[in-house]
Parts: structure tokens; sequence; C-alpha cells
């Protein structure tokens, strides 16, 4: 096994581990912590396949934005309290099915291949994958990149309007 | 391969440009404090969408689709947005929701005490993520602008902050809105990491086939399985349909009349633009997947609106069986081995559609036509003798109920005419028995209400004056039900016109 | 192992070391200019009784911090508690690896560029690491288990959410005119055109006054505000671990104060030197000092701006930031987007 495919499996495995954590521990700030961890092993897996600017992006987004955002509403809502046996007991059942979900998820993945696409790396190092990932957002991806600031615009004012006191 | 962006691609955006547009200019006006200018929200509303809708028809003489040459269509943003007559047809759709939607909001709002341009805005956005939705060619863009509408909606749902069933309401869908998402995204990873695009026409054209080689086969389809399940969801059809009846009776009315008209045609776009674009090749695959799911939304759907007492829940079965009608003509799409069958069944979705958004409109607007002070009115009961309270109102809804449970003479009824003929032209006939049997069933809770109108004393007096919004928007359904209940050749040929736009991937 | 490879890791490893320790003796003695220079603003004389100057005196500091009694409070939730100051200190000290402190010195035959990673995204990356700050603060708020720790974290999360907006937004403009990421991109374009600070004063000045609150010093210094919060997320904090707070606050200084160099002053450029005509290794080493002195300018700053200007009030903050500096940051987009699409630039 080469280097790169060791760092690869050990960071998939942390990145799996603690993502099922985030569903299995008991208090809401470990899972909020352990699905930072997920992200970092996610953005580390990143950086391995040459794609930085993404995983700087997935840091600085997902581990550095939203999950504080995250971890700032735990902190201020006390969830010790809410999470009864009738609760655990409908959490045994959902994992049932999930594991059968999962379960049957694998089967599919072992019966099948995913093709790599060895052309891919190359023409993305090609004046850094900066350049690249640019062009392809303001040209290939023009159209879907500017409905997405109508979806942020939407987003925000959904936001204002729900949290605004009174009308 | 990276073609420039070319200021030509402008203009085949542009309707979508100017109600965008219009969406912050109403958003802008919200800010308005003076109480007078702002009566006028609803109005220029209206207007925008009536805007759109005229230079979208324009640009479409200008364009030459309605003359339709195959393969009619205008691709732009390299493959990302594709302007054909079955998008038009169906952004023709949405404007229209919208249109109603406003009309008989007006006095809703009011006596909810929610007045407040956002919300107009927000619908206007909805209806920019339906539009772009209906021409997506691309899952990128299909996923951007599904998200534009879903947000909307999810906002419009809760937008009754002090009620507590809207909040409820908003939370759930928006939780099993933000799972479809998930697992929409999810499928198309699959897909994509199986074709290596995620362009619809290449994945048709050529990249499917290369998916479907034995070892790559079975991710593709659980990648295909997985955006039925999300598409599933939007479409609000059984086991996917948790989140429907609670969404509908929670959120404000005129909402609940858009999200089953609208964002049900928008989903179902999309449904059959990655079907007959993408996964064209699977074609008797995915009739049988969602033959499953036609079956038991129709029948869950039809058992369990006769158990409601809440006219908005009950619609909202109603809604779901309808999704499984609808369901009906894809099925058909797929599963049919001859072109002209193929059509058929698109052109009985695509239909259906059309007067479904008429019809449901037209319910959910007498519906909230019973909203007055102090009095909810979403009760079976509260249509008690409303034929001598509002003549006019009880036979709109008469014929709306009619047209619902499909009886001949109404636009419903050619509407079903043309789905489950669709099914027995495409030797699905079993599938046709079981949604004639659904409809049977269906009479008893339709006509429950009319029952209800036309038999009962009314539980207090007094008549009930529409506004002129209202009027205008029950008299548009009423009259489209009725017309075309008798007369539909015109709508008929233009679904047929805009289905052969599909043409290149349905042959 | 490849002979090459080992010479880049080595090399790596001396950098590291020497970036390591060059960082953290900024900070000692950071205290100690921070404290000497209070004295001066204030009419006083500052510690001047440990060495010469007091020069000795951060040495005598970190003795005592490391004798001190380290004390954890009955009431903290210990796994957190104990993980915050380190989740704070290692980003502070990792985002200082993407600097440029100067241009290549030739040692043993190669050119040995000063610094130790020139990726092609780093500002993104000083930004992603001065993000993941956020945990340890608002986690030692919440593990303190303490109503003004708390309140310090959670201040604190949302100061540093909000100004890290508009000091990204302020970046934005020099990345425009640079058209790059890179670090070192930005100060070689800035040495053919002239410094930034000259034509993106107003981005400058965001910038400046976001790094004041994203490492929480005066004005801006509300979590930790000792009149209504004691001593805000770092109130249950004793000894080595509280020393650790400390570190990490003086590191983010230094970071950003090189980052202000870097970006605003023309980073290790120094004009006319060129025309001197020095071998490489000596102007390597005078472009070197010209960005210490650039960086020590700003750290000046900083000590300066906290004895003269007093503290916000916290709804005044988030105004601020929200309402002043994001709206100019975005002005100032426009019009470096507008003068770089004019090619005035």
């Amino acid at each position: 096994m080469s280097a790169s495919a060791v760092i690869f499996y050990v960071l998939a495995s942390i990145a799996v581990l603690s993502a099922a954590m985030v569903i299995w521990s008991r208090y809401p700030v470990h899972s909020a912590l352990y699905l930072v961890t997920t992200f970092l092993s996610v953005a580390g897996i990143y950086v391995l396949f040459e794609a930085e600017f993404v995983a700087a992006v997935q840091v600085l987004v997902y581990a550095g934005g939203i999950m504080v955002l995250f971890l700032f509403v735990i902190l201020l809502v006390n969830l010790k309290d809410t999470l009864g046996p009738r609760v655990r007991l409908h959490a045994t059942f959902s994992s049932l099915i999930g594991t059968a979900v999962v379960g049957l998820i694998l089967y599919v993945y072992s019966q099948g291949r995913v093709p790599g696409s060895p052309g891919a790396a190359p023409m993305l190092r090609e004046g850094g994958n900066l350049q690249a990932i640019g062009t392809s957002l303001y040209r290939e991806y023009l159209l879907p990149f500017e409905i997405a600031s109508v979806l942020l615009l939407v987003a925000m004012i959904g936001t204002i309007i729900l949290a605004r006191q009174k009308t | 391969m990276n073609t420039l962006f070319e200021p030509n691609y402008l203009r085949l955006i542009s309707p979508e440009l100017i109600l965008t547009f219009c969406a912050f200019l109403l958003l802008g006006l919200a800010t308005v404090k003076d109480r007078e200018s702002k009566a006028w929200t609803p109005a220029l509303a209206v207007l925008s969408c009536l805007v759109t809708l005229m230079v979208l028809l324009a640009l479409t003489r200008h364009l030459g689709l309605e003359t339709l040459r195959v393969p009619d269509l205008t691709i732009g943003f390299n493959g990302m947005f594709i302007l054909d007559a079955f998008s038009v047809f169906f952004k023709m759709i949405f404007l229209i929701a919208a249109i109603l939607t406003i009309l008989i909001s007006d006095r809703y709002l009011e006596l909810e005490r929610a007045q407040a341009g956002e919300y107009y805005a927000l619908i206007l956005f909805a209806v920019v993520g339906m539009m772009f939705m209906a021409s997506a060619g691309d899952f990128i863009t299909i996923f951007v602008s599904l998200e534009t509408m879903a947000l909307s909606f999810y906002v419009l749902v809760g937008f009754l902050k002090a009620n507590r069933k809207s909040n409820e309401a908003a939370l759930k869908y928006f939780l099993l809105g933000s799972f479809s998402t998930g697992i929409f995204l999810y499928g198309v990873s699959l897909v994509y990491a199986t074709t290596a695009t995620t362009n619809l026409g290449l994945i048709g054209a050529s990249r499917s086939l290369e998916a479907l080689q034995p070892d790559r086969a079975p991710i593709f389809l659980l990648g295909v399985i997985l955006v039925t399940v999300a598409l599933g969801f939007k479409i609000a059809a059984v086991p996917f349909h948790m989140w429907v009846p609670d969404a509908y009776e929670g959120a404000p009315t005129p909402v609940t009349a858009f999200l089953s008209t609208g964002s049900k045609a928008a989903a179902f776009v999309v449904l059959v633009r990655v079907f007959t674009m993408g996964f064209a090749r699977l074609g008797d695959r995915w009739a049988m997947l969602l033959a499953i799911l036609a079956v038991a939304s129709m029948t869950l759907g039809n058992v369990a609106a006769i158990l409601q007492d809440n006219v908005k829940r009950m619609l909202a079965y109603s809604s779901i069986a309808h999704a499984g009608y609808v369901l009906l003509g894809l099925i058909a799409a797929g599963a049919a081995h001859d072109v002209p069958s193929r059509e058929f069944g698109l052109e009985a979705v695509l239909l259906y559609l059309l007067i479904y958004t008429f019809v449901n409109i037209g319910a959910f607007a007498l519906v909230i036509l019973l909203r007055r002070e102090q009095i909810v009115g979403d009760r079976v009961v509260d249509f008690a003798g409303l034929s001598r309270r509002a003549p006019w109102a009880a036979f709109a809804m008469l014929f709306l109920m009619l047209s619902l449970a499909g009886i001949p003479a109404t636009a419903g009824f050619v509407g079903k005419w043309y789905l489950f003929g669709a099914a027995v032209r495409a030797h699905v006939t079993w599938l046709a028995v079981v949604a004639v049997l659904n409809s049977a069933v269906s009479l008893y809770y339709y006509l429950r209400i009319v029952v209800m109108m036309y038999v009962r004393e009314p539980a207090e007096a007094g008549r009930i004056v529409p506004s002129l919004g209202q009027r205008v928007a029950i008299a548009a359904c009423l009259g489209f039900t009725v017309i075309f209940g008798i007369y539909p050749q015109p709508i008929l040929a233009l679904a047929e016109r805009s289905v052969l736009a599909l043409a290149p991937w349905t042959s | 192992m490849d002979p090459v490879l080992e010479r880049v890791i080595v090399e790596a490893a001396v950098k590291i070391a020497l970036v390591f320790f060059v960082v953290l003796t900024t900070v000692a003695y950071m205290t100690w200019v921070e404290r000497r220079v209070s004295a001066w603003i204030q009419d006083r004389r500052g510690p001047n009784r440990v060495g010469p100057f007091g020069l000795l005196q951060p040495l005598a500091d970190g003795i005592k911090f490391l004798f001190k009694e380290e004390i954890t409070p009955p009431h903290v939730y210990r796994p957190v508690y104990l993980l915050a100051p380190i989740l704070i200190l290692v980003p502070a000290l990792l985002t200082i690896s993407v600097v440029p402190f100067g241009p290549a010195l030739r040692l043993f035959g190669r050119d040995v560029p000063l610094r130790v990673a020139d990726v092609d995204n780093g500002v993104l990356i000083i930004l992603a690491f001065a993000s993941m700050g956020v945990y340890g603060i608002a986690l030692a708020g919440w593990s303190s288990n303490n109503k003004y720790s708390l309140m310090g974290g959670l201040r604190s999360s949302a100061q540093l959410i909000s100004y890290e907006l508009a000091m990204g937004l302020a970046i934005v403009g020099i990345l425009m005119s640079a058209g790059s990421l890179r670090l070192s991109d930005v100060v070689a374009r800035q040495a053919e055109h002239g410094w930034n600070v000259l034509w993106q004063l107003p981005g400058f000045v965001v910038f400046l006054t976001a790094a004041f609150a994203e490492t929480n010093r005066l004005p801006f210094d509300l979590p930790e505000a000792e009149t209504e919060l004691v001593a805000g997320y770092h109130t249950e904090y004793s000894g080595m671990r509280f020393s650790m707070f400390y570190m990490a606050e003086y590191a983010n200084m230094v970071t950003a104060s090189c980052l202000a160099a870097t970006l605003y002053l023309g980073g290790y450029h120094v004009p006319g030197l060129q025309r001197l005509g020095l071998p490489q290794n000596a102007a390597a080493i005078v472009q070197l000092l010209a960005f210490g002195i650039k960086v020590a300018f700003f750290l000046f700053v900083y000590v300066w701006v906290r004895w003269t200007i007093p503290r916000f009030r916290y709804d005044q903050l988030m105004n601020l930031g929200w309402k002043v500096l994001l709206p100019v940051a975005l002005v100032h987009i426009v019009w470096v987007a507008f003068i770089v699409l004019m090619g005035w630039a």
C-alpha cells in the first residue's frame, strides 16, 4: 500500500467513526465536536487528492462557520433533559432500519465498481486547481452559480422573516 | 468545451430575470411604511407574473418554439438551461398558479394579520426556482433551483408565526425536505460516479450505456433509486408523504394551494426531464419502481382522505392520491415500447397537471372563503348550507369537487381519461384498473362536501361575500373546469405540441 | 529514503522549528512590550527590575506560570475544559506557516525560500485556521460552567464570526488585484505596482479594525471585559493553561500583523532595493529585516490602540461590524473591481 493510500484509510476511518459517534454520543456538545472532526478529516482527504481549495473552503465554511453556529445553539439550549427513554426506544428502532439500509448500500457497492477518472487530476494541476475551479464555476456552471445567489438571498430573507419580532 | 458566456444566453433566461427583478422590487416595497402604497403589493405581484408570462410567450414566438421543429429546443449555458416547448408549458402552469394564489391571498392574510410584502416576494422567488427547474438540463441546475423553490416554501409554510400549527408544519416540512435534499444529492453523486457527468443529455445519450456495464450498473441503479426517492418526497408520493397532511393543514391556505399545485408540478417537471432525458434507457425498470409508488399513493391517499374531518387535510390526502394518478402517465412513458404511446403518456401528465392546478387552487379558494374573523373554516362541517349562504361559490365548489373526482363533463374527467388511457395503451392495464377503483372510492369524500353544502342546514346565517381577487380566481378556475371539460381540444393540442420537444429522448 | 525528499523534509523541519522559536519569543516579548509601552503612555516605568530594562521579565513570568498551582475547579466539564486551551493555541500557531517572511536565501548551494509553506491558496488557509480558533473560546466558556465564562465565550464567537466576514471581504480586494490567493504573488505584485495601502485604503482600515476584533483586543475585548465579565472565557483557568490563552492572543496578534504587512505594506518588499545591487543573501536579509520592522510597527499599533481607545459596548460592536464595516468592504470590492477592470491598477 502506498503512503497516500495509508493516509486515506486513516482519514476515512476517522471520518466514518466520528460520524458514527455523532449519532451515538449522549451529549449534544460531543456530537457537534465529532462532526467537526468528520469535517476536518474530509478536508484532509481533499488535500490528499490535491483539491486544496475545496479543503480550505470545507474548513472555512463547514468547520469554521456552520458548525460554530450549531455549537452556539447547542450551548444556549440545554438539551440534556430532552433525551428521555421514549426517544431511546425510537432511536433503537430507527437505527435498526438505518443499519439495514446501510447494509443494503454496502452490498450494492460490493457488487459494483466505480471507475476512477485518471484524466481529472492533471487537468486540475495545470495552473493550480484554484484556476480550474474558477474557470468551471464562471463558465460551465455560471447559471447554477447565479441561481445559488438567489437561493442564498431567499434563505436570508426567510430567516429574517421567521426571526423578526413582530411584523 | 468551455464556451464563454454569450449575451444571447441572457435572452433565454429573460423571463426568469424579469421575475427575479420584480421580486426584488416587492422586497423593497415591503420596507415602505405607508399603508396606502402597501395595498398595491398584491396587484404588483400579479402584474409581475403577467408581464413575465407575456415576455415568455413573446420569447417563445420569437424563437419559433411554437412551430415546433424537432428537436425543438434552445440550449444555453453549456447545457445547464434548456428552453423548449416542454419547459414553456410548465412555466405557464407555474405563473398561472402563482397568479391564482396571489389573488386568493390578499383577504386571507388580512384576516390572519400577516399582511406583508415579503410574502409576495417569496412566492415570486418560488416561481423563479420552479421556472429554472422546468428548464434545467443538468443535475446541478436542478439542485439549486429546487432548493430555491423549497426554501421559499419552508418560509411560506411557517409564515403565520403566531400560529402553532403553522410553525409545526414548517418545521416538519423543512426537516423532511432537507432529508430529501440529502438523498437527492447522494443519488446524484452516485450517478456522477458512474457516468462522470451531471448533464442529463449526456447521461441519456451515451454515458448511461457505459454506466449500465455489469460492473457499474448496481451503483448507477442505486443512484437512480435515490433520485426517485428524493423526487417522490417532492411530489408527495407514498411512502414519502409523511410531511404532507401536517404541512398542508398548518400552512396558510393560499400557500397550501400553491404547494399542492406549483410545487407538485415543478417536481413532476424534474421527474419527467430526469427520467425521459437522463434515464431513458432504463424505462421499464423505473416504470416498475414508479408503479409501486403510484399504487401506494392512490390507495393510501384515497382511503385516508375518507377519514378526515378537516378539509385541508382531506385535500392533502387527495393531493397524495392525485400524485399517484399523474405517475400513471410517466409510468406509461417508461413502460411503452412504441414512441407514440410514450408521448401519449407524457401528454397525459402535462394535461393533468395543468387541469389539477386550476381545480385544486379553486378548491382551496373556497376553503379560504370560509375563513372569517374567529372562524377557521377548514372543517368539513363548515361547508354546511353553503348553497344558501353563497350560491355561486357552492356551485363552483360542486363543480370543482366533481372535477377532482373525475366525473364526465368536467376537466378532471378529461385529465383522468388520458392518464388511464395512457396506462392501457402502454399495456399496464392493471394500473388503470387500480386507478379507476380508487377514483370510485374518492367519490365518497368529494361528494360528502357537496352533500354538506346542499343538504345540510347552515350553522349560521349571513351571506358570504368574496373579495374581488377571490371572485376572479374562483371564476377563472370554474370557467376552466367547465369550458375545457366540454371542449378540451385547445389544451390537448398544447400538451401534444409541448411533449414533442422531448422527442429526441422519447424515441 | 529518496535523498531529495529527505533534504526537503529536513529543510521544512528546520524552518518550522525556527519559525516557532521566533514566534514564541515574539509572543513572550510582546507581554514585556505591552507593559513597557502602557507604562510609557501612562507616564509610569513598567517592569524594569529583572535584567537590563526588565528584558528578562518574560522568562521570569514563564517560570512563574510553570510553577503555579493548576486548579481544575470541581464544577467544570473536564474533557472539554482541558481540550479548550489547546484548541485555541494550535490554530493560532499554525496560521503563521503560510506567511512569506522574505525572498529566497542562498544556502548550501540552493535557494531556500523564507517561508514554511508556499501554497496556492494561502489566504484561504489563514482564514480557515483563524475560523477554527472560535471553538476553543466557545468551548472554554461553556465547559467552565460559569455564567461569566459562558457569556464571554458566546460574545467572542459572535464577534469572530461577524468580523470574519468583513475581514474576508476586505481581503477580496487584494486578491482581485493580485489575481492569486498565494501570498508571495501578492507581495510580488506590490513590488511591481506599488503597495496596496496606497489605493486600497478603505480595505486596509476595514482589515485592521476586523483584525483587532478577531484577536479580541481592546477596543473589542468584550469577551473578557473585566468590568462586567470578571475575565470572560478564561475566568476559571489558571497556571499554564491560563497562559496558553495569553499566548494564543499574542500569537494571533503576530499573525495578524504579518498578514497586514504582507497584504497592504508590500510584505518583505523594500522600495529601491534593487538599484543598490546587493548580493542575493544580503538583499534577502535586508528584506527580512524590513518585514520585521513592518510587523513590529503593527504590533506597536496594537499596544498603542489598547491603551488609548476605550472599550466599545457590545451592541455598538455588532453595529460597527454589520452596519459599517461590511457595507464599506462591499463598496470597496466594487471600487477595486472597477479599477482592475479598467486596467488602472
